[in-house]
């Protein structure tokens, strides 16, 4: 029974990771850049729920709302202003991944400055649980669950029906192409950077309510995420989501055998020997989409 | 005037790190997010050793060395043949790997209490006490250090390493073998770094996780990368504005200033402005295109 309940608790950490994940390697694959500010961008959603919903005392649905909006202009900024100009001037990769840093590093520390180092709760008390059997539910698993089983449908519809979806398709499978194509590909960018953004706002919006808000709860989660994408595989949507969902059932998993103090080498462990002997990760390249 | 040492000391301590970083970032293109690790590596080394197995100074500062360097050919060997992307996030991985190990495995490493009460190194009857002793031993171990860098990056070994950052494959064509000159330089800064860390335990004569941890890796390539890359003039200057920077809290009084945060604030800030309108550092040379 504590298998059971522990990979309850796994699937729905580990939902919560794949739509992180699916918003950050929407951005890697189409872009190629690794953007570890992704993780400031969360956070930064945690912050606008938190003053929207606890300070200014607005409707959740709304604070929710406001999130997921400002957490998209928020990374589409980031490749406005940043990004994009180092790209332009042909900047090294190494320029983009110190620049991401910078940001991480830089709105991490404007948050603690700001909000304190402490967890702000956005509610009082544990969440409402519900048992079945001898396991137990909480709300969070089933809104995670709700939200996943509608997100991932969408966005798979929205990359494979619509124009813009198949042009972000077409920008991660061969950039050159793309803009022989005629595609916009500044533009495209800023929708990309919105589109994973604003899915890290749904992602802490869940969090948040469950756990508060921390400025380095970016940090670590990011790292997560980047493990889950290199589990899953790189360049395919589908493969990152899965990586998320194995990783956060691994790390709920391993709680049956190990102390929760050896999780972070779990996952880690997970890392390094994913990266040694399968760099592909699980799903392979189900896209023929390799870097040169 | 013990406060003078002291920063001096730290500064030193930056030097030597910043240096054995640049090696890697600088001169190989190979961008390391585990050198904090190799730093922390040393320096448990050093304490485990002297501490307790009661060890004498020198043979527990060259273990630390050779721990540091074999501890990085290996890492060295299963990750440096990953690409760019892939190498940067085994690394992280390394780097958080190691500090959970250091804080678990409490009968080796006492956990989040650190090990203290290491000894002070003595030469001869001599024991090298606080102050100028300590600044002139360091100073001297750094000197070292900046040495065999000069040394070891200067022809025929640069242009191998200049052809690798530059392109690989170009590289691999004129005969270079890539992934073995690449793990022999990982080997070098990760002895630099374990060198760096015995010295740090030595000097405060206490250590614990804190001073190995990712915030020490992110102010590591903030100075590499403000000094400049490449450059041991740049390596120099990195580590002394970041040191001195925040002393300028104390004059407008500590206390109501949250230091840590505006710290770690500008240091981001800092590193984004300079990609974006100053790539090569405060002292770094101009890049080629």
């Amino acid at each position: 029974m504590l298998f059971v309940q522990l990979l309850i608790n796994g699937l729905a950490a580990g939902a919560l990771y794949a739509l992180m994940a699916v918003g950050f390697a929407m951005i890697y694959n189409g872009t190629r850049i690794l953007h570890l500010a992704h993780g400031a961008v969360f956070t930064f959603g945690g912050y606008v729920l938190y003053v929207l919903a606890v300070k200014l005392g607005l409707h959740v649905a709304l604070a929710v709302l406001g999130a997921v909006i400002l957490t998209a202009v928020l990374g589409a900024l980031m490749e406005i202003l940043v990004y994009r100009p180092l790209r332009k001037r042909e900047g090294s990769l190494e320029a983009l991944i110190i620049a991401s840093l910078g940001l991480l590093t830089f709105f991490q520390a404007l948050f603690a400055l700001t909000f304190g180092t402490d967890t702000r709760n956005m509610r009082e008390g544990p969440l409402p649980t519900y048992e079945v059997g001898e396991l137990i539910v909480t709300a969070l698993h089933v809104l995670v669950g709700i939200v996943a089983l509608v997100i991932f449908p969408l966005l798979q519809l929205f990359l494979t029906r619509t124009r813009y979806g198949r042009a972000i398709r077409a920008l991660a499978d061969n950039p050159r192409l793309a803009v022989v194509l005629g595609i916009d590909t500044d533009r495209l960018y800023v929708l990309i950077f919105a589109l994973g953004s604003g899915l890290s706002g749904i992602a802490v919006s869940l969090i948040a309510f469950d756990q508060g808000v921390r400025p380095e709860m970016g940090f670590s989660i990011m790292l997560f995420i980047l493990v889950a994408v290199i589990v899953g595989g790189v360049g395919y949507l589908p493969s990152a989501a899965a990586g998320g969902l194995v990783l956060g059932v691994l790390q709920h998993l391993s709680l049956w055998q190990l102390s929760s103090r050896w999780q972070d080498v779990v996952v880690f462990g997970a890392l390094v020997i994913f990266l040694v002997f399968r760099p592909q990760g699980i799903f392979g390249h189900m896209l023929s989409v390799r870097r040169a | 005037m013990d406060y003078a040492y002291h920063l001096l000391v730290v500064i030193l301590l930056y030097v030597a790190l910043t240096i054995s970083l640049d090696l890697l970032i600088g001169h190989t293109g190979i961008l390391s997010f585990g050198h904090a690790a190799f730093y922390g590596i040393g320096a448990y080394t050093t304490a485990i050793l002297t501490v307790s197995a009661g060890w004498h100074w020198l043979p527990a500062m060259i273990a630390a060395t050779l721990m540091g360097a074999l501890v990085a050919a290996l890492i060295g060997i299963l990750t440096l043949r990953l690409g760019g992307d892939y190498f940067i996030l085994a690394l992280f991985g390394f780097q958080l790997i190691v500090i959970t190990v250091i804080l678990n495995w409490e009968s080796l490493t006492n956990g989040p209490f650190g090990i203290r009460g290491i000894p002070r190194p003595s030469i001869g009857p001599y024991e090298v006490q606080s102050g100028l002793g300590v600044l002139l031993f360091i100073a001297a171990v750094t000197a070292l250090i900046v040495l065999v860098h000069w040394r070891f990056v200067s022809a025929p070994m640069k242009s191998k390493l200049h052809a690798i950052r530059h392109d690989e494959t170009v590289a691999m064509a004129l005969g270079i073998d890539v992934v073995r000159t690449k793990v022999v330089v990982f080997a070098l800064a990760g002895g630099f770094a374990g060198l760096t860390g015995s010295l740090v335990a030595f000097y405060l004569r206490f250590i614990d996780v804190n001073s190995f941890t990712l915030s020490t890796m992110i102010l590591l390539w903030a100075m590499v990368f403000i000094g400049g890359t490449r450059s041991i003039l740049g390596a120099i200057v990195g580590p002394v504005i970041l040191v001195l920077f925040p002393e300028i809290f104390r004059f407008v009084g500590e206390q109501r200033w949250d230091v840590p945060n505006i710290q770690q604030a500008l240091y981001g800030l800092l590193l984004v402005l300079l990609m974006l309108f100053r790539p090569e550092g405060v002292a770094g040379k101009r890049r080629h295109a």
